[in-house]
């Protein structure tokens, strides 16, 4: 197995962001990558709470580091927990529907987004993924971390091109 | 067996962690997928190639100014989109069996090829793309034919690769069942070991508790105390045994002292220094050092002695000390008893001894002095009946006499006092003079007695002759005693060239009883038998004669068979003093030196014999040699008989009834014609020499001493076969001219050098004094003077066993003091005598 890390890098600032953020969620104000409907109690568009970048950087990011079945070496991902996300948007549900640019769809359990779980990566190598390269947002994994990460279920729920999120109840 | 078990064991372990290993890296392969849903993309490439087909077709027909912004948008997505999966294909681990394919291969790079032309037209500005919205359908539908080759090549590939990873996983499970076979066989095998472990551990568990309880009961039933004690000396086990030993009950001992229960208290001081030295140095005084005598006290207080037994055993709870106890009370005091009993024994027996002593010594001056007195007594005067009287008085008082001095003998060979002469003597004389002067005895009980003396030429020895012939008279007597018309016979034997002569009294008498035999040398001891009883006796002889051997340095022993008789043998130190210069195996007889005699020419015998027995034996010898026999009874029937018949020879009891056998010669002797003499030979049991002497002044011709043997009468018959018996010389006519028992006699009083010395002045002496007496009977000077002459050297010749020329100097001087002429051959005769004489001293002499 190769090693993983696991880093967590939270700064002041996307702390207070964060602790501002648990009152009511700023409306999106560049390119919206991710749109979150359903069982959610905060929004900022409606019935949906939409994320740009900077919105998601807020939340606080992670890295991962670690081997993919799709792409070739050690890939170093940045992004936000999904239990971090989820948090901020106090969904309420069991199920995250993830669906695509691509119109690929997979169901997420809520029972995955657990602390050192999956993450909503936007940055790829220390790059912004583009949509040729599997962006703007794609859930990793920590798949190198452990064996129950290898499996089948979870390579499908690894959704590339993420483009939306529902979660059910 | 437990070894192997343990082995298989560990190897089956072995192997079984290794298939261990070997499963958990085919399940790890198995759990972690390293593939997506790979079908699926591959397919999804087509689909996504449509869906960007589609999208320009969208825009192409759209001219709207605003909607065509979107539908432009959606190209570009499309094409990202599709632009993505194709970068999957070609950088994904996941198709890297379809990036082995040469046909997909090929047709991927004419996809990267559309993909790096088309490029620049999506990321034109929107008028442009719409511009080449055609030229893009165009390569769009150019580049699906490659699209779809991937895609079904990428299918097969796949496809492939899922068979692989089917017989994999097929192998995986068949190792997993072979794992499992293996793992079962080893659980089998454990199973087995265990319950092999299980019944082993139950049987010792069994056979444990068994030797405990034997233990246990060996314990309990010991007769010796058994105190387990530890390290600092508290009880833990205390048997039966130690209670009814020490007093204590056994929950009194338990966890008490060793020291405070049973160590007496003088001794606690040492006990508990002891118990400290041996924690601190292991230095062990008592323990393990097997039996010790110590003290121990009881609950009473009572100090006892104790035989005592520590040994030490490792336990789990450390050092303990078993000790083993007995109560030796009763047998130290049963010793201390027995030592009193014997010192009480011995001081009784040194009074008893030193009374004994002091009244046979205070007894015998009274006897000596009543004995002396009886001698003084002229019983000549007396009438008949008080001559009996006194001859009762005086025979009991020499009885009493000899037993006061068995009694001192023995108080002083007790009292060590027995000093041994060592002087020169002759063995064989001294054994002979021994057993003739029992033949009387021995005779008057019907005994035929015979010695041998074997001593390889060494006859002279040293010792205490008076000693070793009250040894042999001993044991001889008591032969004589306790048999009855049998034999006995003296042996003594030089044992093989050493010092030691084995004497050996051998009797076909009643014999002694195996369990007596141990007993017979004891002082006091007579057999309780009747015959025994008759015979009498104080049973101190073989007292005397153990100590008279044990002071001699020799050694006494007896054999003996019940009824069949006995074998007495003394082994005596007597070293030989003269080696003989002619050394002679010749062993010394009854028959006087003849060892082997043959059967003489028949002559005809009278036997002169009271004794009916005697006379029968005699017969029957002489008969079976072809001799004839006449009878005589008595001394003057004897006479009577050889006046009537001529006889060859005549065989002349001396003591008999009437007339005894020393006066019938005289008489036959008497009326003898001149120059004829009838040879006579004397039978007696009473050998002395002074006794000989008397027979042969009388006119005995030889003299043969009883018992006779077959061999004896032989040699002295042969010595008169021959001759010219009434017409013979004297001289020729008298066989021993020499007695060599005589000689040696006088050899064993005084020694071979002075004897020789002796012998030599003997020889000049009398070749003179017969030269004299042969000159003046020649001349007739017959005369008082020439009898003391002729006395003179008849006394020479006696001394040196000069037999013949003694006989006849005693007849002639006889003859002269009657005032008879003598013979005119007398000279002759003497000389030729004489002459004998001396050849036979030479061969004496040489002899040794």
């Amino acid at each position: 197995m190769t090693f993983c890390t696991l880093a967590r890098s939270l700064t002041l600032a996307s702390a207070l962001f964060a602790a501002g953020a648990a009152a009511a969620l700023e409306p999106a104000e560049g390119e919206v990558l991710l749109t979150v409907t359903g069982a959610i109690g905060q929004t900022n568009a409606g019935d949906a709470a939409e994320f740009d970048r900077a919105l998601l950087e807020g939340l606080g990011t992670v890295v991962i580091e670690t081997t993919t079945i799709w792409t070739d070496g050690l890939q170093t991902f940045e992004g936000v927990e999904l239990v971090d996300l989820l948090a901020a948007i106090e969904a309420e549900g069991t199920n995250l529907r993830g669906i695509a640019h691509n119109d690929y769809a997979v169901d997420i359990p809520v029972a995955d987004a657990v602390e050192g779980g999956p993450i909503v990566a936007f940055l790829r190598n220390g790059e912004a993924m583009s949509l040729r390269d599997k962006g703007p947002l794609w859930v990793i994994y920590p798949f190198d971390s452990s064996p129950d990460y290898q499996s089948e279920t979870i390579y499908s729920r690894s959704i590339w091109q993420l483009d939306r999120i529902e979660v059910q109840p | 067996m437990v070894l192997a078990g343990a082995i298989s064991l560990a190897l089956a372990l072995g192997l079984l962690v290794e298939m261990g290993r070997e499963i958990a890296r085919e399940i790890d392969a198995l759990a972690t997928a390293n593939s997506d849903n790979t079908q699926w993309s591959l397919a999804q490439t087509d689909v996504e190639l449509l869906a960007l087909d589609d999208a320009i077709d969208v825009a192409l027909v759209v001219d709207d100014a605003e909607v065509d912004a979107d539908t432009l948008r959606q190209v570009r997505s499309r094409f990202d989109i599709f632009y993505s999966r194709v970068s999957i294909l070609r950088s994904s681990p996941i198709f890297a069996s379809v990036r082995e394919d040469p046909v997909a291969v090929e047709a991927l790079s004419r996809i990267e090829a559309f993909l790096a032309e088309t490029i620049p037209l999506i990321d034109a500005d929107d008028a442009g793309l719409r511009a080449a919205l055609p030229l893009l359908e165009a390569r769009t539908e150019a580049i699906r034919p490659d699209v779809r080759t991937v895609t079904l090549q990428g299918v097969a590939a796949l496809a492939r690769e899922a068979d692989d990873q089917r017989t994999g996983v097929a192998s995986t499970l068949s190792l997993v069942s072979k794992i499992t076979a293996a793992l079962f066989f080893v659980m089998v095998v454990l199973v087995a070991l265990l319950a092999h472990f299980v019944r082993k551990e139950r049987t010792r568990a069994y056979q444990e508790g068994r030797t405990r309880a034997r233990l246990a009961s060996i314990i309990s039933t010991s007769l010796d105390a058994i105190v387990v004690a530890d390290q600092e000396g508290r009880v833990l086990e205390f048997n039966p045994a130690a209670e009814k030993i020490f007093g204590y009950a056994r929950d009194e001992a338990m966890g008490a002292r060793m020291e405070d229960l049973i160590v007496p208290e003088h001794h606690r001081e040492a006990h508990v220094a002891g118990m400290k030295r041996y924690q601190a140095t292991g230095e062990r005084h008592v323990i393990g050092k097997g039996r010790v005598q110590l003290e121990a006290r009881r609950k009473s207080g009572d100090i006892f002695p104790v035989e005592l037994s520590i040994s030490s055993a490792e336990t789990r709870k450390g050092e303990v000390f078993i000790s083993y106890a007995r109560d030796i009370s009763h047998q130290v005091a049963a010793e201390r008893e027995l030592i009193k009993a014997r010192d009480e024994a011995v001081a009784g027996e040194k009074a008893k001894a030193d009374l004994i002593a002091v009244m046979s010594h205070e007894m015998r001056t009274p006897l000596n002095g009543m004995l002396g007195t009886l001698d003084l007594l002229d019983t000549g005067e007396r009438p008949p009946k008080e001559r009996e009287y006194l001859d009762i008085i005086r025979a009991s008082g020499r009885q009493l006499l000899y037993h006061v001095d068995t009694v001192l003998e023995i108080s002083r060979a007790e009292a060590g006092k027995i000093v041994l002469a060592e002087e020169p003597f002759s063995l064989p004389a001294l054994v002979r003079e021994l057993v003739e002067s029992q033949r009387g005895v021995a005779e008057h009980r019907g005994n035929a007695l015979s010695y041998l003396v074997e001593t390889g030429g060494t006859d002279h020895v040293l010792g205490d002759p008076t000693r070793v012939r009250q040894v042999l008279l001993n044991l001889l007597g008591n032969a004589i005693k306790f048999t009855r018309n049998g034999a006995i016979a003296v042996e003594a034997e030089r044992l093989d060239d050493s010092e030691m002569i084995e004497f050996r009294v051998i009797d076909d008498g009643i014999g002694i009883d195996a369990a007596d035999l141990d007993r017979v040398f004891e002082d006091f001891v007579t057999l309780d038998t009747s015959y025994t009883r008759s015979v009498g006796g104080t049973g101190l002889g073989l007292g005397i004669v153990r100590r008279l051997v044990k002071a001699m340095g020799g050694q006494i022993g007896v054999e003996s068979t019940k009824g069949e008789g006995s074998l007495f043998r003394v082994r005596l130190p007597l070293p030989s003093i003269v080696r003989s210069a002619t050394p002679s195996d010749r062993p010394e007889t009854a028959a006087d030196g003849v060892s082997e005699a043959a059967v003489v020419a028949p002559m005809k015998v009278l036997i002169v014999e009271d004794n009916r027995i005697n006379r029968i034996v005699l017969r029957d010898l002489l008969e079976q040699d072809g001799h004839a026999v006449d009878e005589a009874h008595d001394g003057q029937q004897g006479v009577d008989m050889a006046a009537r018949t001529s006889y060859d020879i005549v065989l002349m009891d001396i003591s008999m009834p009437v007339l005894d056998g020393v006066a019938a010669t005289r008489a036959i002797r008497a009326d003898e014609a001149r120059g004829t003499r009838l040879p006579i030979v004397a039978l007696t049991a009473h050998a002395a020499a002074v006794d000989k002497e008397r027979f042969r002044a009388a006119g005995v011709d030889d003299i043969l001493v009883k018992p006779i043997s077959r061999q004896g009468l032989r040699a002295v018959l042969a010595g008169f076969s021959h001759k010219g018996m009434r017409t013979g010389a004297p001289a020729a006519a008298t066989p021993a001219v020499l007695d060599r028992a005589q000689l040696d006699d006088l050899g064993s009083a005084l020694g071979a050098g002075k004897l020789a010395e002796l012998l030599a002045a003997f020889r000049a002496e009398m070749t003179d004094a017969v030269e004299t007496i042969t000159s003046r009977l020649a001349r007739g000077e017959v005369d008082f003077g020439l009898a003391d002459a002729v006395h003179h050297a008849a006394g020479s010749a006696a001394m040196f066993g000069a037999t013949a020329l003694r006989g006849e100097l005693v007849a002639l001087e006889e003859l002269i003091r009657r005032g008879d002429q003598p013979d005119p051959a007398t000279g002759p005769g003497l000389r030729a005598t004489w002459t004998s004489t001396e050849a036979a001293l030479t061969g004496s002499a040489e002899r040794g």
